[in-house]
């Protein structure tokens, strides 16, 4: 399983394993069920550490997205489609807030992001 | 222990191999027994040193200390090798005496000698490697020789200036003592296990004092 | 209760001009600890006390739950150290060094010993004096781990390698860490491979332990923090081991959500520090007191 993580990205290591892992749920790459690396070994194969790893599942246990049964491992939880459906959207939000908030801290002008946006839904949809 | 008494032995192989074929050429070239002997108590000296070397020069004791054992056995293991030694040059004079025939009586004085002068030296000079390594005790070692050269020169020098001087006097004690002397019967057994038993004690006390030296030091 | 692997309790070893003073570490079973200091912060003089190659003045260590001195032999057999420069009977081989010493170990593994010695491509009829330092830190590290240990206890292995064997070497820790029964404590001034692979960090200066965290935490909740030299004086009170050069300042910020909430950040650059920079302003800031 490729988990992405960048030093350049200014978001927490466990953060990113957390997002990684959640957007391939989210996407059904990982379906409920589906056993996950142990999580010694995810720190072996990522060469990180072991309590970084922990803490990413850690959070995406809590967030019910996958369960650990003692002994056996984690894995994905049965999550209902609802659920994920506002999970995405939440996600979707938050990545439009970062690239509007980047957006304003370069100096874009409103009227420019919105110019783009309309660009861009023009041709993905 | 005996592992680390073995690895002495077989750091030292060549050196113990050449004295060996020195010593039995000297033992069976000359019939004085006297210099061979001479000859052994050096090289019998120089195993337990070089042995000392190889701990402290060639970076051992340091290993030793990272593996799993004891302080104490690392001591103990340097006096082991020097009974070890001890043990061979009295197994030497006994095959020696075997072969000439000379009845085992006469070696005696030889034995107790031997025993009693290398136990001296391993008891004084290991305490000093333990306290403060192997360059220092060499150094000591050096000037402790020389002394007892110097000693023993001046001793006799002294014993020549009192007997001149006051006759009389000197006369008395000088009497007194070589009759002392020729009192002990010079092929006794009992004087021999007794000689070999003091030099043992020696040795005791003085493996107490490294061992406290040793646990004491900082590697 | 914690199972700790590694407890070290108020520690302090006089040397003539350098003093460890109260120096408190705690290693949990599982886990990899950094130890990071300059050099001659104190990191090997700890080392050594652990192992007992040198005698503590004062303070308590626990190896296994066990006292470091009364449980020697029993510490030893199951720890894997190797020093800063490993040491051996330098004119004997590979070979004769190591049948040597595997006849102390209560466990020995020869058949991990040679699976070692063929993965590190060592020679074992070599003489010690022969190899390169990396060679000689692989021999130390092969025979450390093949009397099974449960906790490795490594002295700057990684000082003077080249970054092929430092990868190697971290491969071989986490491979080691696998089994959660087994703790790393290694030190290093190499800190990008305590980032790597590090679960807790324990920072010494000058004889004295000055942060002992879980490493993500350092990393998460602490920046470094760059302005403008003109509103330095606004944050002065929150900014640790500050550096000035004329038109700007750079500092270490403790907790960043505080600062965060604290002060206006919108003219500053926020940076995730690395463990050199949280070294480097960690000690200025000692220096300052």
């Amino acid at each position: 399983m490729f988990i992405s993580i960048s030093n350049i990205d200014p978001r927490p290591l466990y953060e990113q394993i957390y997002e990684s892992i959640k957007s391939k749920i989210l996407k059904g790459e990982l379906k409920p069920g589906d056993a996950l690396p142990s999580i010694r070994q995810l720190a072996q194969d990522l060469k990180i550490s072991v309590i970084t790893i922990k803490r990413a599942y850690l959070e995406l246990e809590q967030e019910k997205l996958i369960i650990t049964r003692p002994g056996k491992g984690s894995f994905v939880a049965d999550c209902d489609i609802s659920q994920i459906a506002s999970l995405n959207l939440s996600e979707i939000e938050q990545q439009m807030r970062e690239v509007v908030s980047k957006a304003r801290k370069t100096g874009v002008s409103r009227k420019n992001v919105e110019h783009i946006f309309n660009k861009v839904l023009e041709e993905e949809y | 222990m005996m592992h680390l008494v073995m690895k002495d032995f077989y750091v030292n192989k060549k050196y113990i191999l050449i004295a060996v074929l020195y010593l039995g050429f000297a033992l069976f070239a000359t019939e004085n027994l006297a210099p061979s002997l001479i000859f052994a108590l050096a090289i019998s000296y120089g195993i337990v040193t070089r042995s000392c070397f190889n701990d402290d020069k060639d970076r051992g004791s340091i290993f030793l200390r990272t593996l799993p054992i004891k302080a104490s056995t690392i001591v103990i293991s340097k006096y082991v090798l020097g009974l070890i030694i001890i043990f061979m040059n009295v197994l030497i004079l006994l095959l020696f005496s075997l072969i000439k025939g000379n009845g085992l009586e006469s070696y005696y004085g030889s034995i107790s000698m031997v025993v009693f002068t290398l136990s001296l030296v391993y008891a004084i000079y290991l305490p000093v490697f333990f306290k403060y390594g192997y360059m220092k005790a060499t150094t000591f070692q050096t000037i402790f020789f020389m002394g007892i050269m110097l000693f023993s020169f001046g001793f006799g020098a002294l014993a020549d200036i009192i007997q001149s001087i006051s006759i009389g006097q000197g006369q008395w004690i000088k009497e007194a003592l070589v009759n002392f002397i020729e009192m002990i019967p010079k092929n006794s057994t009992t004087l021999m296990l007794i000689t070999c038993l003091v030099a043992f004690i020696i040795l005791a006390i003085s493996t107490v004092i490294s061992l406290k030296f040793y646990n004491d030091s900082s590697a | 209760m914690k199972d700790n692997m590694l407890e070290i309790i108020n520690l302090c070893k006089s040397y003539g001009n350098f003093e460890l003073s109260d120096v408190n570490i705690s290693l949990p079973r599982g886990y990899i600890m950094g130890f990071i200091g300059a050099n001659g912060a104190g990191k090997t003089t700890t080392i050594k006390l652990i192992m007992n190659m040198i005698k503590k003045d004062s303070g308590e260590i626990r190896v296994f739950g066990k006292d470091h001195v009364k449980y020697e032999l029993y510490i030893k057999n199951k720890v894997g150290y190797v020093s800063e420069q490993p040491v051996f009977y330098e004119n004997q081989t590979v070979a004769w060094n190591v049948n040597f010493a595997k006849k102390f170990y209560d466990e020995w593994d020869d058949a991990l010993f040679e699976d070692l010695l063929t993965r590190f491509n060592i020679d074992s009829s070599k003489k010690i004096n022969q190899l390169s330092k990396g060679m000689k830190m692989k021999t130390a590290l092969a025979i450390a781990l093949s009397h099974h240990p449960e906790l490795l206890i490594l002295d700057e292995p990684t000082s003077g390698l080249d970054p092929i064997v430092r990868d190697e070497l971290l491969g071989i820790l986490m491979e080691f860490i696998q089994d959660e029964s087994r703790s790393v404590f290694f030190s290093s001034h190499i800190t990008s491979d305590i980032e790597k692979i590090g679960d807790y960090v324990t920072f010494i200066d000058n004889g004295r332990i000055i942060l002992s965290e879980e490493k993500d935490k350092i990393l998460d909740e602490w920046k470094i923090v760059k302005g403008d030299i003109n509103l330095m004086n606004n944050y002065k009170k929150d900014l640790i081991g500050l550096e000035q050069t004329r038109t700007h300042f750079k500092a270490l910020v403790k907790d960043f959500d505080a600062f965060k909430a604290k002060y206006d950040i919108s003219s500053l650059v926020i940076d995730k520090p690395t463990l050199d920079d949280v070294l480097l302003h960690l000690t200025k800031k000692e220096n300052l007191r």
